[in-house]
Order: structure tokens, then sequence, then C-alpha cells
């Protein structure tokens, strides 16, 4: 991957479901985000977030796996792994 | 024992801080009644004060724990630390746990699938499978919870085992007792012993868990009949809590001759837990019976005297209108935060 810093901007319907999950985080959107550096980004809204995002790409993630994501960007490849 | 030897801490020479959720507040008013140690939560109370046997650990702020464990160290005293591990977000920072002697860490427990307010946030809260898949998620947080307390699938193993058939959870966040007494067997395994009190008192806490059912209702209601048929809850359907549960439904239906019946049945039970008493006297309040409704706040106070809501209700309904406010409302304000 072209992206070794996870800084590249996650695609806008992704941004769209951040901002409306965590209205408090007004940084960007990128890839190597993980859930200590956003407020509000908890076990309960991680969930939320999964299913925003399942129901956008119209995939199912695997519950067990839910919580192996390291940053955004590795939920974003898995699900990109799962439409292909 | 030797003079030269110093195998365990006594109470007054370990303080111990808290760090968590309400389940880690209500376990540090047990651990504090138990006398394992100066005990103090840091952070803020979620709603309510976790005292037990008429003790309470004290609240402190995160920036005062550098001072707080050079003092104790000061005074010969060993510092430990209890956290409640996140599934998801970072532990404790290092600076923090090397204040410690000891880190003992334990798993955050949670069914959010028998909450519908979340639920209905993602897709059809009321379909079968949004709830099982919720479920699925619930199972995977506590996992990865009780890993990062080195405690893999302790708790989760069994909560998937018999969730089905014993009522484990008062609310989503608030374990029984079985689950209770579970969580505090392994922290006192892992703390160690105290003192030469230790073993009686910790069995007195054992029976305070169990005799209070855990951590109580905090204004919560049953379960809807979405979530029980599609996690097949067979436990939902049987004795005290089958009657609440469609008692609640039928109220709230305004079927109240029918609903008071079913709760007076389910009170009825000796096992029934005390917050059906508390929808007991809303409901009779509600159609007018004030004696009978402080009768019943009053009951619910006496059983699970730990929840604010019940001290007020009982307080309001045992005041006449032309008194006004019942001069101890101002004490119960301020004893009970939220």
């Amino acid at each position: 991957m072209s992206d070794p810093h996870g800084e590249a901007e996650a695609t806008e319907a992704v941004v769209e479901i951040f901002r409306r999950l965590f209205p408090y985080y007004a940084g960007p959107v990128h890839r190597g985000l993980t859930a200590d550096q956003v407020p509000g980004w908890d076990s309960l809204s991680h969930a939320e977030l999964i299913m925003s995002i399942e129901d956008l790409h119209g995939v199912l993630i695997d519950p067990a796996a839910a919580f192996d994501y390291p940053d955004l960007g590795a939920l974003l490849d898995d699900v990109q792994q799962r439409k292909t | 024992m030797s003079s030269s030897a110093r195998p365990e801490p006594q109470a007054s020479e370990r303080l111990v801080l808290v760090y968590g959720n309400c389940q880690a507040h209500w376990l540090a008013g047990v651990l504090n009644a138990q006398g394992i140690g100066l005990v103090a939560i840091v952070g803020e109370p979620f709603g309510f004060y976790p005292d037990q046997r008429g003790m309470r650990p004290s609240f402190v702020k995160p920036s005062d724990v550098v001072d707080l464990t050079a003092r104790a160290r000061a005074a010969g005293r060993q510092v430990a630390i209890l956290e409640q591990t996140s599934p998801i977000n970072s532990g404790l920072p290092g600076a923090t746990t090397k204040l410690a002697d000891q880190v003992v860490r334990f798993p955050h427990l949670e069914v959010r699938a028998y909450w519908h307010p979340w639920l209905t946030k993602v897709g059809d809260g009321f379909a079968p499978e949004r709830i099982r898949r919720q479920f699925a998620f619930d199972l995977a947080a506590m996992r990865r919870s009780e890993e990062r307390a080195r405690l893999p699938g302790v708790f989760s193993d069994h909560i998937e085992q018999t969730h089905t058939s014993d009522l484990l959870f008062n609310t989503l966040n608030h374990p029984g007792a079985d689950l209770m007494l579970r969580l505090h067997q392994r922290i006192c395994g892992r703390l160690g012993t105290c003192g030469n009190l230790d073993n009686p008192a910790r069995l007195r806490s054992r029976v305070d868990i169990r005799a209070q059912n855990g951590i109580g209702f905090i204004m919560e209601h049953p379960l809807h009949d979405a979530v029980i048929d599609a996690l097949e809850l067979e436990w939902a359907r049987r004795g005290w809590y089958a009657d609440w549960q469609v008692a609640y439904f039928a109220a709230a239906a305004g079927q109240h001759r029918k609903a008071l019946d079913l709760l007076a049945r389910a009170l009825a039970d000796p096992t029934c837990d005390p917050h059906v008493n508390y929808h007991f006297a809303t409901l009779l309040e509600g159609l007018g019976d004030r004696a009978g409704a402080v009768s019943a706040f009053g009951r619910a106070y006496r059983a699970y005297p730990q929840n604010p809501e019940y001290a007020r209700r009982w307080l309001s309904g045992y005041t006449p209108p032309e008194m006004g406010e019942h001069p101890l409302m101002d004490g119960i304000q301020s004893a009970f935060p939220g």
C-alpha cells in the first residue's frame, strides 16, 4: 500500500459517518485514525461505526474480528476485501 | 511471624486506586467495605455513590493521583491499581501504572443487545437478526476486554453458555450476582490476601453481593419481547420476571388493572427484584393511590438503598402536598449525585 502512515483521507461517505458519530472530533478523517485519537470512539460507537460502514458497502463483518482493527484503514481494507 | 518477614500488607498500609465504569465503582464500594485498604475511585460518580455497609470509597481527580500515591509511599503504604480494561481504547498510560506496586486488570462486561435505544440506532432494532448480531458484537467486545485483562474467555464463555437459561444482567451493563461474584473472586485472588481478617471479610462481601444480586437497577425496564425471542432468553419467560415484563408493557398500553395484578403476583415471589416495587409504586401513584405508592417506594428503598431514585420518590410521596418539599430532600439531593 502506498500510504504507510495512514494519512490518506477516507471516502466522503465514511467521513460523513464519522462526523455523525463523533461530533466532537473536528480533525481530518484519515486511514491512520485510532480510537484513542477520537473523543467518543469507544466500544459502543465502534459497533455503530462498523454497522454503518457495513450498510454503506453492503457487506457483513465478522463480529469476532470487529475489535482486531488497529486503525480505521484496517477496517476499510477489510470491507474492501469482502466486497471483491 | 518472623520480625523480618513482611509478606502481606495490612489494610491500613495499602492504597487502592480504581479506574473503570459503574461496575468498577460498585466493586470499589464492596472492596472498601471489605477492608482491603484505603480505596479511592479515580474519576466522577456515575449517578450513584457505591455505599456498602455505611462506608463509601472516596472519589479523586485523575490530576491528584500522582500526589496521592507519593503521599501513600511516604507513609509506607503499598499502592495497587485496579483497572477495568476497554475492548478498544488503550489502557492507562505507563506513567500511571508505574506509580503502583501492583496493577490488577479486569474486564468490562456488557450486553448492548438488551438495550433498545441502542439497537434502534442502526437498522431495524426489532429485527431478530439485528439483535443476534449485536449480541455477537457484545461477546466479541467482552472477549477483547478479557484478553487485555489476561483473563481470556473467563466470563464471555460463561455468558455465552448460560445467558439463555439464567438472568445474568440486571441492565445492559449492571451484572447480577453470578458475574459480580466471579469478578470479585478474580480481583481478590490477584490482589492477594490482606491482613488476618481477610477471609471472613471476603466471605462477608460475597454474601453482600449475592444478597444484592450484584448491581441493581438504576431506572431501567424489562426486556422487549423482540430481544427475549431473538436471543431465546428462557429465564425471561418464567416467574416474577415474566410477570413484570408483561405488566410493564401492559401499563404502557393503558391496561392498568392487568398490570397491577401481574406486578402484585411478581412481588409475591421473594426472589423478585426491588425494582418491581418501584414500578408498582409508580403505577399506584398514577392511579391516585398515594398511600399504596408510598409503601411500595419504601419497600424498594429498603430492599436496595443504593438507588437514590427510590429515596427521592419515597420522600416525595411521604410528604403531604401542603407541606411542600420534605426537609430531608435537601440531604438526599446532596448525598446522591445525578
